[in-house]
């Protein structure tokens, strides 16, 4: 079977990414709430 | 809907949705500018079929200079909007130069969007180079190679990823690598997941 050449996966940097994409997607949330809020979407 | 696979290559055959039409001017976009990219997280799944919309599309595009993400910006915002930079420069330097996502959505329309960031570890740019083509309706699309999508989606861990995860193993099992999915299962420790929703 041909050698398989995958990456090594950094955990602590994709748990890192995990916890910072939350807090982007809550940001932006929150701003289209407020767009709502305020009748400009 | 029919999926079918040529090798790696999947050929989706389905009705269209306003987000497949704007998931597609985007990444037209994006090729004309000659920056590689490659889908990944939840509109992998709906790609394949899964029945729920979203607010947001993740794209990992090519890390490149300022000069040539100019030019896609340039033609990107002559139908679109970037929501949350004010200008190219804003754009590269104090989001994708920084691991932030830049977001563009048809113009006065913020959802959905196309969520975009800078491939920066070797996972990411592995993905861009190891993208799998799904054709769809004859349009071709890269995306992230199934057998992380998969994993990564149980390491997610909400009941969407999960559901996410089921249901592209489901569509696409009989197809998939399963030396390259137990090695991403293992590395991203979801076998015990794996084990209750890939069965």
């Amino acid at each position: 079977m041909a050698e398989l050449k995958l990456p090594k996966i950094d955990l602590k940097e994709l748990a890192r990414q995990k916890r910072r994409n939350q807090r982007e997607r809550m940001a932006f949330v929150e701003w289209y709430a407020k767009q709502i809020a305020e009748g400009k979407a | 809907m029919e999926v079918r696979f040529e090798g790696r290559d999947a050929i989706i055959l389905r009705p269209e949705t306003e987000l497949d039409r704007f998931v597609k001017e985007f990444v037209s976009i994006l090729e004309e500018s000659g920056i590689g990219y490659v889908l990944v997280s939840g509109y992998v799944a709906i790609l394949f079929g899964r029945s729920r919309n979203s607010e947001d599309v993740d794209i990992l595009v090519e890390n490149v200079d300022f000069g040539r993400f100019e030019r896609f910006w340039k033609k990107a915002c002559k139908s679109m909007d970037c929501i949350n930079a004010e200008n190219p420069k804003r754009g590269f330097e104090d989001y994708l130069s920084d691991s932030l996502a830049l977001r563009f959505s048809r113009k006065s329309k913020p959802i959905p969007n196309m969520e975009i960031k800078f491939a920066k570890t070797e996972l990411d740019e592995w993905t861009i180079a190891n993208a799998a083509n799904a054709t769809l309706n004859g349009y071709v699309l890269k995306v992230s190679p199934l057998e992380l999508q998969i994993p990564y989606k149980l390491y997610l861990g909400s009941f969407k990823d999960i559901e996410d995860a089921r249901h592209l193993w489901l569509v696409t099992k009989s197809h998939l690598d399963n030396q390259m999915l137990d090695s991403f299962i293992g590395q991203l420790g979801v076998k015990k997941e794996a084990a209750k929703w890939l069965s």
